[in-house]
């Protein structure tokens, strides 16, 4: 202790003339690629699904599963708001939306949640203007989101069984063990007895438990590349919960008033452990998000060279590309540059509604040399819940990230497009990317 | 950790290496040092576990990354397969008695990038140098012993 506590004032000493001594930021920001969940949406599974695991009415919410809430509209609109200001400060939006427009690129999944949300966003951003959000038509797979749907990457799925078993020591049921107090938490929430009630009260005739169905790992299906047995029936059971909370639905409506924001959040561990396994495994995270790595980085190769590159999104003198997906997609990305982040109130890695990836296409003022400085956005859970009016004052939360094997140790952890490119080249596999739009 | 690839490269093709370890005809390596270590070493090339009762990536005491040098009897070829190997918390406490019929815990474990789909996720030799060359810092590395 004595050593570890002389080592951090020797550290410090060290730091504080290294931090003093660190340039002023002199670049400034010439595109911007936002890579975002989208916002507030009803439970995905119909109530008479999810009643069945649980002891009372899942609430009813004012749409039909799986849609963008009015609620999550706002939300967006005033997320979009937010950026306004941001990237009008940064002199990347000049206040004239109309002018602005033609430099921008929208792209949603195919759900109506997603196409939603871009158009929420853009209403927010650009009020002043009609901004067109491109999106392959719903029955269709999206390069981008569903390479493997679209068929411009092939999953093999024996070998994604193994890749995710291999993590696990080929015994996915030990999981249970591990999280067993989130699975107590979510089973308490959904049959309604006190946390911690010892021993737990048995399950009501006619309900069924889902903190006891075997997880296993078996072949996926369309979205899904590998199936996680119970653990995905729990992650459905308990993905309503932070939708509940966001929406603003009364404190009683809330995992049936058991669960405060802190609840909320740690049965989201289930969900953020599910979407590590499916999209976070490195197999996974390469057949599923290399075509969407590519398309980034050539979009900001594009933008830096002003010339029009093959598979890069909009046109070279697009400032803002925003692209909507969903939390698979956005973790998928991360997972394939080891990206990772935490925001207040929220679990790691979660991929919070609204929340988004950002990367910043950077030229320094006196080098003109491009960088690139990566964060993850987010409404925290009581900014959604309040629908609080964000400003460049009261932001949203904001976590910078560290691309491992590019950036380097300035605070803003900037990575030079260069080095960038090498990144990605070795993460991504050339074999699930293609060079169309 | 070319400390152990380059000896299990000796191992394979009999020729002394530098910056291996032991020497060609080592038929077991045993390197003993602390959590932090073996979290380091599973952490750069991405190697995951989870064992009954632990939580995932634990380190246990007594607890190791288990390389296998394999070698294929039909085709001669020389395969790879790791594992974490550990006692469970019950067999610490009990000192349990470790034999064939009542063995410490395992977890075969999948290498990314190397592994092949089968259950024991083998990966060739070969394979598995392309990989380690990939992840290795060569600045961060010498060919001493």
């Amino acid at each position: 202790m004595k050593t570890l506590l002389l080592r951090s004032v020797t550290l410090a000493l060290y730091c504080a003339p290294f931090l003093a001594a660190q340039p002023a930021d002199d670049t400034k920001l010439r595109q911007v690629i936002v890579f975002g969940r989208h916002s507030v949406r009803s439970p995905v599974a119909p109530n008479s699904y999810l009643n069945g695991f649980s002891a009372r009415p899942f609430p009813v919410f004012s749409v039909a599963p799986g849609i963008l809430t009015d609620n999550g509209a706002r939300l967006e609109t005033i997320l979009g708001g937010y950026y306004r200001l941001w990237l009008t400060k940064e002199g990347l939006l000049t206040g004239n939306d109309s002018a602005d427009a033609p430099f921008t690129y929208f792209r949603a999944n195919v759900l109506e949640r997603t196409r939603a949300t871009a158009q929420a966003f853009a209403a927010g951003m650009l009020p002043g203007a009609a901004v067109n959000v491109n999106s392959y038509p719903a029955q269709d797979s999206d390069p981008l989101f569903d390479p493997v749907g679209a068929g411009v990457a092939r999953l093999d799925q024996r070998k994604a069984i193994a890749a995710v078993k291999g993590r696990l020591g080929g015994n996915p049921q030990s999981l249970a063990t591990a999280y067993a107090s989130e699975f107590a938490l979510t089973r308490s929430v959904l049959l309604g007895y006190p946390a911690g009630q010892t021993p737990p009260p048995g399950t009501p005739a006619g309900t069924a438990d889902v903190t006891t169905i075997p997880i296993d790992v078996t072949a996926g299906g369309p979205g899904t590349p590998v199936h996680l047995g119970g653990l995905e029936t729990v992650l459905v059971a308990s993905d309503p919960f932070v939708m509940q909370y966001a929406e603003g639905m009364p404190a009683s409506e809330v995992g049936w008033g058991q669960l405060t924001a802190g609840g909320v959040s740690q049965t989201s561990r289930i969900i953020t452990l599910a979407f590590d396994l499916d999209y976070r495994t490195p197999y996974l995270a390469g057949v599923q998000s290399s075509n969407l790595a590519s398309h980034v980085v050539r979009s900001m190769v594009q933008a830096a060279t002003g010339s029009t590159m093959t598979g890069a999104l909009g046109n070279p003198s697009a400032k803002v590309i925003v692209l909507i997906a969903s939390d698979v997609n956005v973790t998928g990305l991360a997972g394939l540059f080891h990206i990772d982040w935490l925001l207040p109130g929220y679990q790691a890695d979660y991929c919070a509604p609204g929340g988004a990836l950002v990367f910043e296409l950077r030229q320094s003022q006196s080098t003109g040399e491009y960088i690139v400085r990566a964060s993850y956005i987010a409404q925290t859970l009581d900014q959604l819940r309040n629908r609080t009016v964000l400003t460049i004052n009261t932001p949203p939360a904001s976590a910078p990230v560290f691309i491992p094997g590019c950036s380097f140790r300035n605070a803003t952890f900037d990575c030079a497009l260069a080095d960038f490119v090498t990144s990605a080249k070795r993460v991504i596999d050339p074999r699930s990317a293609d060079l169309m739009n | 950790m070319w400390d152990v690839v380059r000896a299990v490269l000796q191992a394979a093709t009999g020729n002394a290496m530098t910056g291996a370890l032991g020497n060609p005809s080592t038929k077991v390596i045993v390197l003993t040092a602390s959590n932090t270590n073996l979290t380091g070493l599973a952490g750069l090339f991405h190697l995951d576990w989870i064992l009954p009762g632990y939580q995932a990536g634990v380190c246990a005491p007594g607890g190791a990354l288990v390389f296998e040098l394999r070698q294929s009897q039909s085709t001669g070829e020389y395969i790879v397969r790791a594992s974490y190997v550990t006692q469970t918390m019950d067999q610490l406490r009990n000192r349990t008695v470790l034999t064939l019929d009542a063995p410490p815990a395992i977890a075969p474990v999948f290498i990314p990038g190397c592994s092949i789909r089968n259950a024991t996720f083998d990966c060739t030799l070969a394979d598995f140098v392309a990989l380690a060359k990939r992840v290795i810092d060569p600045q961060s590395a010498d060919r001493a012993n």
